[in-house]
């Protein structure tokens, strides 16, 4: 019975939905306001009735109920509670199920953002909203319905695929999904501006604090997944250029554009157009991320959730909805273009090249990983790209966008004299070089180019972060108390950045991968610490069986740590699984994964040291907070 | 309406086309370069032995199939149970599976063998991807067979699956070891 009621709730909710588009749409063509109000209760229902449907199958999963075909698919009766509701995004429609819900979570947060915006602008968001919702929920019940049953139902599920068993596997889907999802906002924007013919609202304000906030929650989405990766694929690696996290930076990259162009088109009324199409782009390319991901099109470590069979109903939803509104962007574009305000050697100068050098970016990683696919066109056969395209093509593009950061922030807005820019950034270039190069040599003498410039970056944009904010209070502490919102957002973002690309450089050059044989008893110097092998035990989880290692990091000191790496074999599945063990020295991580017995008691193990691994996580939180100060910041402005 | 603004309307023609024909690939077709040919000259360290030289009197006597992978290719990662499967299944006295790595650390190579299990009896290790470019490999994988002489006689870019294997290589192996 409960399946059928979720069904219904979704039926329900496209029959909503369809009037979400036309009442609003009625009300915007014929002047009428009663008309434009009704999308506010609507998209309220909606956002019920799906919740409902969502939990219902929540409900399902914990149950075990194996009549449902999804439900039996991807649980199973021993699985730990928490990934059984985890095993609700493990495959394809559930995942579309959880996109759909948190489009109407957005869509319910919107209800409460859009009482201040003017009633003709709203309605017409709330119809693009519509046609959204019109054309997923129409996806889900026609086919990807998660509510399916089988007759008769197995007595046992076919159980979670062991690599997505982890809590970061958890929690990362859904927050990735809430970014995806939530640059629907600015779209929707976007094409109600370029729908509307001639406003002038302050648009580009209204818009800034949604994609702030989609922008956070997508940032933590993908560091989220990164971590994954790092303890559960037993790499001793974070990223991977794998088309799945390629797929995720875009719209990641293409949205800090849009941030930048968006404040530009706020502040200073330029740039608009450019806005308007980054915008669409940013949400085209979220949902060819989710196309890519489902589809099953590319080859990837996560291409376990996908049926290339639906794969047309959603692409040619994609092509409707961002084709039609490119078009009419060809069609509506002029009037927002205004390419002669734009002075090169200013604020807004410096941000609409880090913009465009962004996009430019994107770009070159949406070629690389479509790349196999062009070439299976051409040459029917597949391929694949990897980390020596993007490390060639994507870093020597991404590094001039940093070093742009602290530019824009100092400079004024408007022209600026060389002389002066000159004046107030000499010292810093001096010092932030200086310390790039000599910090690496002074510990350890001669050092790589790539480091030198890697630290270099990171220390100009803190130190030009800094000056810009020591400007701002004019020197003096109590003037922090009247920073906005928005410039602490800033500062966390851009600080947030610079630790990135210092752990990023630290990492790349100074990890230690080592491949080693080990049997209990024996130990290993890796960098300058000791690990020793301890004993090897047998240990049962609810539904694995482990071979378990205990190593012991520096068992000459007092305090020494304990790592347990495990190899795991999931008996539904008869699957392998390694479970890496980490420690933490400092900012860095011992990393043990084990891999599989080689004779007598000789193991495989993969040993690494990541010297200032913390440095990645830690900027990429404060790139989210960063995210999450702005947009409150932004919203607070706005109403 | 401006040609310049539409720009990315063409653009996203194109992505959704290119995805479209994703959707619907069918397998099948190859290339056909350096066939042949003699296998180039090359004094190359293996994955398990880095000091080690191998040369191109690797290819004496025997037929070998030559598979170009590498550790960050995931493509490779699906294509690699296929390889350790027929290293049980196939007569080996006909034939002989060579590896050559290319563009990898020399731990990843490793670390991937161990974790997939390694069926090739030599691995070549190619750093730089110098052999690679002597073969004229473009990306990875790339299957070749070569046979007795040193000279290529199949080239395969891109994955191999089964039946592949069943219609082309082996009946290629097969037909070649009989010359002997």
């Amino acid at each position: 019975m409960l399946p059928e009621i979720g069904l219904f709730c979704l039926i329900l909710a496209l029959c909503l939905a369809v009037l979400q588009c036309a009442l609003p749409l009625w009300g915007v063509l014929q002047h009428h306001p009663r008309w434009m109000q009704v999308a506010r209760p609507l998209a309220i229902g909606q956002g019920f009735l799906i919740s409902l449907a969502f939990f219902l199958l929540c409900y399902l999963f914990s149950v075990d109920d194996f009549s449902v075909l999804y439900v039996a698919e991807q649980s199973h009766s021993a699985l730990p509670f928490i990934y059984k509701i985890g095993a609700l995004w493990g495959g394809h429609s559930g995942s579309w199920l959880l996109w759909v819900w948190l489009l109407s979570l957005w869509t319910l947060v919107f209800t409460q953002g859009s009482r201040t915006l003017p009633r003709v602008f709203t309605a017409r968001v709330w119809v693009v909203l519509g046609v959204i919702n019109v054309g997923f929920l129409l996806f889900l019940l026609s086919v990807s319905n998660p509510f399916l049953r089988i007759l008769p139902a197995p007595l046992e599920g076919r159980d979670l695929n062991p690599l997505l068993q982890d809590m970061g596997l958890m929690i990362h889907p859904p927050l990735l999904y809430l970014g995806y999802v939530g640059f629907a906002m600015p779209f929707a924007f976007a094409l109600s501006v370029l729908w509307a013919k001639d406003i002038d609202y302050p648009w580009a304000k209204w818009m800034r604090p949604w994609v702030l906030s989609a922008f956070a929650c997508l940032t933590i989405g993908i560091a989220l997944g990164s971590w994954w990766a790092y303890h559960e694929l037993g790499w001793g690696g974070w990223w991977f250029w794998d088309p799945v996290e390629n797929a995720s930076l875009i719209p990641w990259l293409l949205s800090i554009a849009l941030i930048h162009a968006l404040m530009m088109s706020d502040k200073r009324a330029l740039a608009l157009a450019w806005s308007l199409l980054l915008a669409i782009m940013v949400f085209a390319m979220s949902l060819v991320a989710s196309f890519l991901v489902r589809s099953g099109i590319l080859i990837s470590v996560h291409s376990f959730a996908n049926d290339p069979g639906r794969g047309v109903f959603l692409l040619a939803f994609i092509f409707l909805l961002i084709g039609g509104t490119l078009l009419l962007y060809a069609y509506r574009a002029k009037q927002w273009y205004s390419p002669k305000g734009l002075v090169f050697f200013s604020r807004e100068g410096m941000m609409f090249l880090g913009s465009a050098l962004l996009v430019v970016a994107a770009m070159t990683i949406l070629l690389g990983t479509l790349f196999p696919l062009l070439y299976e066109a051409m040459f029917n056969d597949k391929i694949s790209v990897g980390f020596p395209y993007f490390n060639k093509v994507f870093v020597p593009l991404i590094v001039p966008v940093l070093w742009l950061i602290p530019l824009g922030p100092v400079m004024r807005w408007g022209e600026n004299t060389t002389a002066m820019v000159w004046r107030s950034f000499r010292v810093l270039l001096l010092l932030s070089v200086g310390l790039g190069f000599g910090i690496p040599y002074l510990i350890q003498g001669p050092t790589h180019w790539q480091v030198s410039l890697g630290l270099s970056t990171g220390f100009w944009i803190i130190l030009g972060t800094l000056k810009h904010f020591t400007h701002k209070t004019a020197y003096k502490i109590a003037a922090i108390k009247h920073l906005s919102l928005g410039a602490w957002g800033m500062l966390w973002a851009h600080m947030g950045t610079a630790i990135l690309v210092m752990g990023i450089t630290v990492l790349s050059h100074y990890s230690i991968d080592k491949d080693v044989y080990m049997r209990p008893g024996q130990s290993l110097l890796i960098g300058q610490h000791n690990l020793l092998f301890e004993k090897l035990s047998v240990l049962e989880g609810p539904n694995y069986i482990a071979h378990q290692a205990h190593f012991l990091l520096d068992p000459a000191l007092k305090v020494s740590t304990d790592l347990w790496p495990e190899k795991r074999i999931y008996i539904a599945s008869a699957s392998r699984m390694t479970e890496a063990a980490i420690a933490s020295i400092g900012f860095g991580d011992i990393y043990i994964a084990m891999g599989s017995l080689i004779k007598d008691d000789y193991w495989s193990f993969r040993i690494c040291y990541k010297p200032f691994m913390h440095g990645v996580w830690m900027g990429a939180g404060m790139l989210m907070v960063g995210g999450f100060l702005s947009s409150i910041g932004r919203r607070r402005r706005v109403s | 309406m401006k040609m310049r603004f539409l720009g990315p309307f063409f653009i996203f023609i194109l992505l959704v086309g290119l995805l479209y024909k994703g959707l619907n690939h069918d397998p099948a077709g190859t290339q056909k370069v350096l066939l042949d040919r003699p296998s180039p000259i090359f004094e190359i360290g293996t994955v398990f032995e880095p000091q080690k030289r191998v040369t191109e009197a690797l290819w004496q006597g025997k037929v070998s199939v030559l598979n170009v992978w590498a550790s960050w290719c995931s493509v490779c990662e699906a294509e690699h149970t296929l390889w350790v499967d027929l290293a049980k299944t196939q007569d080996r006295s006909r034939w002989q599976l060579v590896g050559l790595n290319y563009h990898d650390p020399l731990e990843n190579a490793r670390h991937f063998l161990s974790i997939h299990g390694n069926p090739y009896g030599v691995n070549l290790f190619d750093e730089h991807g110098t052999l690679g470019m002597e073969y004229g490999v473009y990306a990875t994988p790339e299957t070749f067979v070569i046979d007795q002489k040193g000279v290529i006689r199949y080239r395969h870019p891109g994955g191999l699956t089964k039946p592949e294997w069943d219609r082309d290589v082996w009946p290629l192996i097969q037909q070649l070891s009989q010359k002997e």
